[in-house]
């Protein structure tokens, strides 16, 4: 990962949870995209543009631990799932704010990014699956409202075992196609290498018609509509 | 007696935000097919509305004074269906709030507003689904059903928490959906484009926006509440439909088709 120094600045931030942040911030640093790992506060960005100059690329990914962890809604309380759902997504309206009063217009490529969850649904991550979908649709609803500012905005899904290692143990639902496992990459792409390179990519300039997009980096697993 | 086919008799239906709009349509659809229908409203009086207009048609609609952000309400509610009616066989989370006030900036997004709007979409969906269990895996024909928007859908630029509450509801309804699925309950979100109270004012005071937004609907216009949209919702809960879960059924004239 890319150090901060005062004439060096940054192409790119990661605002996440440090394993996810430092994977990407490598990732991307290898990629050839200078990055630096931020936590998810507001004040941060603040500080790294003092010390960093302007990002092209911002990650945000905010998903808190505990929404990793198995567990059928039934068992759980409104507190509880309050706690994974109503306060992140206050999060994340909160860091957006934060960004945008720091930053102003762009250029400017801001990504959302999380596990695939929300897109086919698992049981046992309701709160997790809710919460990603809300994040997914403040990403359009941003996309649209930020455009003309020279912002675009966009959502990447990974496969949740690649996201997050708790995540491995969930009741995952499988791809669609017949027989076991069947991404048709052979492999789900991580964070370190495939993904932080398709990041880079959604800040370099070819990219500068892609706002709105969901890209799910799960190998060719599900494939969307 | 309605004249409409007796298919949901028997079944009990509970229905959140019952007082008005795509809620009291549905009250009034799913008494029509014989349904027992608790109706769920925050203020008793359009709960007392929504009753008589159902028993005005010969149907059966209790209202249940119930604020679907308080979990004990809700769960006050289910018990109250299972005294009344023995059971509970479909549960509605219809009530929703929205910004209200025309468009809202993400840079400035009230935070109190969002939390709100949170609280009903999302929070009452868990306090209706949560509430609801014990019951709807007891029936033959369980049904869950929670009500997203085109907003979700497309991500409306007009309203950032309403795009991520309703785009929120089908994560929730895909998961719950798996969730669900070994107990016989399915698990569906409905996407309506349903010409309410809100969206008639709406309209009436902005009429070119109506003009050109209708454009944009295949079928010309934005649905009635009953006919095209409860109605519709009604015929989901009849046995056909009992291998349907985990979707996203988009009653909204062929607006959105980019699904």
């Amino acid at each position: 990962m890319a150090e901060p120094t005062a004439n060096q600045p940054f192409v790119a931030w990661v605002v996440a949870d440090p394993t996810v942040a430092s994977a990407l911030a490598d990732g991307l640093s290898a990629a050839g995209v200078p990055a630096t790992a931020l936590p998810p506060e507001a004040t941060a960005f603040a500080r790294a543009l003092a010390v960093s100059g302007r990002p092209k690329l911002v990650v945000l990914s905010l998903v808190p631990t505990a929404a990793l962890s198995s567990r059928t809604l039934d068992t759980m309380d409104r507190a509880g799932w309050d706690s994974l759902t109503s306060a992140p997504l206050s999060s994340t309206f909160a860091l957006l704010q934060a960004l945008l009063a720091t930053l102003g217009d762009g250029p400017l490529s801001v990504v959302l990014l999380g596990p695939s969850v929300g897109h086919v649904g698992a049981s046992g991550l309701v709160p997790l699956a809710t919460l990603l979908e809300a994040q997914r649709g403040l990403m359009k609803s941003a996309a649209r409202q930020l455009g003309e500012r020279g912002i675009r905005v966009n959502w990447v899904s990974v496969a949740p075992e690649v996201f997050a290692a708790e995540l491995a143990d969930a009741a995952l639902p499988h791809g669609p196609e017949m027989g076991g496992a069947n991404l048709a990459l052979g492999h789900a792409p991580s964070l370190r290498e495939e993904v932080a390179s398709a990041l880079a990519l959604l800040a370099a300039p070819g990219a500068a018609a892609m706002t709105g997009l969901t890209l799910n980096l799960d190998g060719g697993e599900w494939m969307l509509t | 007696m309605s004249d409409a086919p007796q298919t949901l008799a028997g079944r009990t239906a509970l229905i959140t935000g019952a007082g008005g709009g795509i809620g009291r349509a549905l009250a009034l659809s799913f008494a029509a097919r014989g349904a027992n229908v608790v109706a769920t409203v925050r203020r008793a009086a359009t709960g007392e509305e929504t009753a008589a207009l159902v028993a005005a048609e010969g149907g059966t609609c209790s209202p249940f004074e119930a604020d679907c952000t308080d979990y004990e309400r809700i769960a006050a509610a289910v018990a109250f269906a299972r005294a009344e009616f023995g059971g509970l066989d479909i549960m509605i989370h219809n009530a929703a709030l929205g910004h209200g006030a025309g468009r809202a900036d993400l840079a400035t997004y009230d935070a109190a507003t969002l939390a709100r709007m949170v609280d009903v979409c999302l929070g009452g969906a868990f306090n209706c689904a949560h509430a609801a269990f014990h019951l709807l895996r007891q029936s033959p024909h369980a049904r869950f059903f929670a009500m997203t928007s085109d907003f979700g859908l497309h991500g409306a630029g007009i309203d950032p928490g309403y795009a991520a509450i309703k785009s929120g509801t089908r994560g929730l309804v895909k998961a719950l959906a798996r969730e669900w699925g070994p107990h016989g309950i399915t698990v569906n979100a409905i996407s309506p484009a349903a010409l309410s109270e809100g969206a008639e004012e709406f309209f009436g005071a902005n009429p070119e926006v109506k003009r050109v937004y209708y454009q944009k609907f295949p079928l010309g216009q934005i649905g009635r509440p009953r006919e095209d949209i409860a109605d519709a919702i009604a015929a989901l809960c009849e046995p056909a439909f009992d291998y349907l879960t985990a979707n996203t059924i988009i009653l909204d004239g062929g607006l959105y088709t980019a699904l």
